[in-house]
This record gives structure tokens, C-alpha cells and sequence, in this order.
């Protein structure tokens, strides 16, 4: 397209799968922020790569 | 940047587009002709535009239904603690929201009798959670070392069919080499605490007798970092009124060879001299510009570094369920303080009104009533505010404690919070968009 580019499409999984979630991943305070809530900067548990520590 | 809010679909519009757009959401009723005269833009060029958003509609990115699924009672269970192990502090911090470590209590350590049974009661709630979650925290949690590793090895050993997730979040003082290997041997993740180089952090980070702290930690911290070249720490930071130009702070980080780090905004009552107020918002605006300017400068020349806040994994996020229930405090994640006592989160500790139970006493959560509270307050679309908001599916809902620390209520937000949250993800968006445009990958 000439005037409207895409970053990203579709980034947030509403599939059926993603209704039923798993929940195995990472509560946003255990992460680097500590006084606010950062869901957007979480991942999901089973798109993610296989990482040894949390981030 | 254009953003279709129901299914996370980002969008870069040139300054056509944008003038076109934002005359037609301006007046939805008006003419092609109204258009054409209010935007200078030709027919054939409006007809070329309007037929790119067509598109985009017609694939769903753009303009789709909302969602807004029902609320689910039992979406959370217990799968996280964080376990204060030490309410006490070698540092006296000017902002730190626990007073000075003791949570407006008495100093104490938590017992190795307290620290397993809070690993007990997280295993028998979580059901057939496979990932559990523990946060060494405090006050300043090493100096209760021995508990630490205890609990860890207490874990591990008694429940080895869970995936064990320990984090510890330090201020680096009391952290020595022989430490090393037994945070390396039990993959535990490191927060740091450095608010940026000595000016920045010795503002508000010091000891009891009013000495900067940065002389003292710098050496230990980066001995420990140098172990981990590939991860598994964040040297964390935080900004206030003092100290809000945190783009030199993370600039400063990172001169000083720290290649993950966070910067967050304080968090207290507007009747603090160091509180963030709504007329620092305009400087905020413009520090995330500079960092964002920064960041990318330093990836396109080979030395980037990660910033929490700009880790937006697009491909990889979370789904729409983990967006709609927040941080999950008071349900899904919970804190212990020293004496056994559970809080909804590290936040709350001391909060006697949200007092949970205590981890020696069966059954440990003796208050159903206010977990159910907390899983509501947790819901997205609880918060009246939250429902309409562009943000709602990266914030979540925002911080429960914040919440009631501001107003007194859970589910109405902290608005300066959310206007802090909103500028420093419409400055992660940024970063994915420039990458995303780059003519070579950059990061």
C-alpha cells in the first residue's frame, strides 16, 4: 500500500486456544517493573522462545 | 501511527493518510467534498487512500468489533508469591514506598518455617500450574541470604515436577561473588536497583545517614552483570520530580555497560516533594523522545541495549485472556510479609483491611470474600475507565495498588499513572515502528 504501512497485524491472539489461557506465563510484577502493571510487555508461554531465564 | 486497538494491528500513515483519517473521525457525516476542501487533498488521492483503509477493514484490522468477553470468577488461581523476606533496608531512599523497608512495622526477617510454608500454601493453590513463581523482595531481601537459598533448595527438592521461576530484586549492596553461582545455579532472574549514574542515583537513593549510594553498589553490581553478558538481570531504575531527566539516567546505564535496563516513574501521594505531577507530563513526553532517539541510535551502531519498557514482543505477546485480567494481584499473585501474614501484592503489605491470612494457619487464605474482590478488581472491564481506553490491551487495567494508594478504590485509576503508561507505550510503539521501517533490521 502507498500511504498506510504496516508495523504489525493482528498482534493479540483472540483464537480459541487464547480464550482458554493457559496462565503459565509470567505475573507482570515478577518482571523488571515492580510499581506498575506491564502486561503488553509480557509473552506468551507457549509462542515464545524457550528462554533459561524469565527474561 | 494508527493502532486498531481491538486486535493489536499497528498501522504507519503517511501525512496524506493522517489528514484524511483525521478529517473524516473528525466529522463522520460530512461530504467527499467537505473532505476534498478541508484536506486540499484531490479526488483521485482520497478515492487511493480511502481504498487502503477499505482494505484494512475488510481484513478485520481496522474498525472490528470490540471485544469485550465475559468476566470469569475462577480465571485466577495462586501461581505467584512474592516473599519479603526482610523487612529491613541498609538504604533510607527518599521515594521508597516501603518505608524505608519495614512497611510501616517493625524490622523483621522471615523465618526459613514461614518461607517453605509460603511454598506449601503456592504449590496446594495452584492447582496444576507447571510454572510457579517465587520473588525474593523486601526491604532489601539478602539480608536474609540463608532463607533465600533455603527456600529455593526447599522448592526444588520437595516439588521437583514444578517449573520453578525465582526472581530477586536487590539494591546490590550486600551482594558478594560467593553468591554468583547459587543465583546462576537456580536460574534466578535479577532486578537491580540504580537509578542512573552517581548525580541521578544519589539524589534519592542513600543511607540512613543521607550518603549517595552509588560508590558503594557500582563495583558489586557490575561484577554481577558481568556474569550474566546474555541476561537474567535488570538494572532498574526510578524517576521523580528530582531526577526526571531518566533519559540521560538510562543513557548513563548504559555508558556504565549495563545492556538491560528499566526505568520506571515513582509512585506517591501528590503531597510529596518528589511525586510526579501532571504538569511534569510535557518533560516526560520529551525524555521518552529522547530515549527513543538514543535507543535507536545505539542499536544502528551495533551497540544496542534492551529497555523494558520497549519489549513489546508483537509476534509473541500475550493473549487476549492474560490482557483482560491485569496483574492479577490478590488472586493470582500474592505477597508474604516476614510473620507469615499474605497481602494481594508487595504493594499492600501492611494494608491491614486486605490482610488475606498467613501462610502457618490452615487454611492460609482465610479470606475468600476479598480474593473474590481482587479477581473482580483484576477484571479489565471492571475499571469504567479502562473499557474505552486505546491502551487497555498493554496496560491491562494498571496497578490495583496504585489504584487504591491514590484513590482509595481498586477499580478507579490512577489517572497520572495511565497518562505516564500511555506516553511510554506510544514510545515503545515508536520503536516498533521505526524498526519495522528500517531499510536494514535494527536490534
Amino acid at each position: 500500500m502507498k500511504h498506510i504501512q504496516p508495523v504489525a497485524v493482528k498482534t493479540i491472539d483472540v483464537s480459541e486456544r487464547a480464550a482458554k489461557a493457559c496462565r503459565e506465563c509470567q505475573t507482570p510484577c515478577k518482571s523488571a517493573c515492580k510499581t506498575s502493571s506491564t502486561v503488553g510487555n509480557q509473552v506468551c508461554e507457549t509462542r515464545k522462545k524457550p528462554e533459561r531465564f524469565i527474561w | 501511527m494508527l493502532v486498531g486497538v481491538p486486535t493489536g494491528s499497528i498501522f504507519l500513515l503517511d501525512e496524506r493518510a493522517y489528514r484524511y483519517l483525521s478529517c473524516i473521525l473528525a466529522d463522520p457525516g460530512q461530504t467527499d467534498a467537505d473532505v476534498a476542501r478541508r484536506t486540499g487533498l484531490s479526488g483521485s488521492a482520497m478515492a487511493e487512500i480511502e481504498g487502503e483503509f477499505e482494505q484494512l477493514i475488510a481484513a478485520g484490522c481496522l474498525f472490528s468489533a470490540a471485544a469485550q468477553p465475559e468476566e470469569d470468577p475462577s480465571a485466577l488461581t495462586l501461581k505467584s508469591l512474592c516473599l519479603n523476606v526482610a523487612h529491613e533496608c541498609n538504604f533510607s531512599c527518599a521515594y521508597c514506598f516501603a518505608h524505608g523497608g519495614d512497611y510501616h512495622g517493625e524490622t523483621a526477617l522471615m523465618s526459613r518455617e514461614v518461607a517453605r510454608s509460603a511454598i506449601d500454601v503456592l504449590v496446594h493453590q495452584a492447582g496444576s500450574h507447571r510454572n510457579l513463581e517465587v520473588d525474593f523482595f523486601g526491604g532489601e531481601p539478602l539480608m536474609n541470604w540463608d532463607v533465600v537459598v533455603d527456600a529455593m533448595a526447599y522448592a526444588r527438592a520437595t516439588y521437583p515436577a514444578r517449573n520453578w521461576r525465582f526472581t530477586l530484586t536487590t539494591n546490590g549492596s550486600l551482594l558478594r561473588d560467593d553468591m554468583f553461582p547459587v543465583l546462576e545455579a537456580n536460574d534466578v532472574s535479577v532486578v537491580l536497583s540504580l537509578d542512573g549514574g552517581q548525580k541521578a542515583n544519589d539524589a534519592n537513593r542513600t543511607f540512613s545517614n543521607g550518603g549517595g549510594t552509588f560508590t558503594a553498589i557500582l563495583d558489586r553490581i557490575r561484577r554481577f552483570t558481568a556474569t550474566r553478558p546474555d541476561g537474567g538481570y535488570f538494572v532498574r531504575g526510578t524517576y521523580a520530580s528530582n531526577t526526571l531527566e531518566f533519559a540521560s539516567s538510562v543513557r548513563q546505564l548504559h555508558e556504565l555497560g549495563f545492556r538491560y535496563i528499566s526505568m520506571e516513574p515513582v509512585v506517591l501521594a501528590a503531597d510529596s516533594s518528589l511525586a510526579l505531577k501532571a504538569s511534569d507530563l510535557p518533560a516526560i513526553r520529551t525524555q521518552y523522545e529522547e530515549l527513543i532517539a538514543y535507543f535507536l541510535r545505539e542499536l544502528r551502531s551495533g551497540q544496542g541495549f534492551e529497555f523494558f519498557h520497549f519489549k513489546l514482543d508483537l509476534e509473541a505477546g500475550p493473549c487476549l485472556s492474560k490482557r483482560i485480567y491485569g496483574c492479577g494481584a490478590g488472586a493470582e499473585y500474592m505477597a508474604v510479609a516476614p510473620n507469615g501474614d499474605l497481602f494481594p501484592c508487595h504493594q499492600f503489605d501492611g494494608v491491614q483491611e486486605y490482610r488475606l491470612g498467613n501462610v502457618l494457619q490452615t487454611p492460609a487464605l482465610q479470606h475468600p470474600e476479598l480474593i473474590r474482590e481482587f479477581a473482580h478488581a483484576n477484571f479489565l472491564f471492571a475499571k469504567e475507565a479502562c473499557s474505552t481506553c486505546w491502551a487497555r490491551f498493554y496496560c491491562s487495567g494498571g496497578c490495583l495498588a496504585n489504584n487504591y494508594s491514590m484513590n482509595g478504590t481498586l477499580t478507579e485509576p490512577y489517572e497520572l499513572g495511565c497518562l505516564i503508561q500511555k506516553e511510554r507505550i506510544e514510545a515503545a510503539l515508536a520503536v516498533k515502528a521505526a524498526q519495522s521501517q528500517a531499510e536494514e533490521p535494527i536490534g
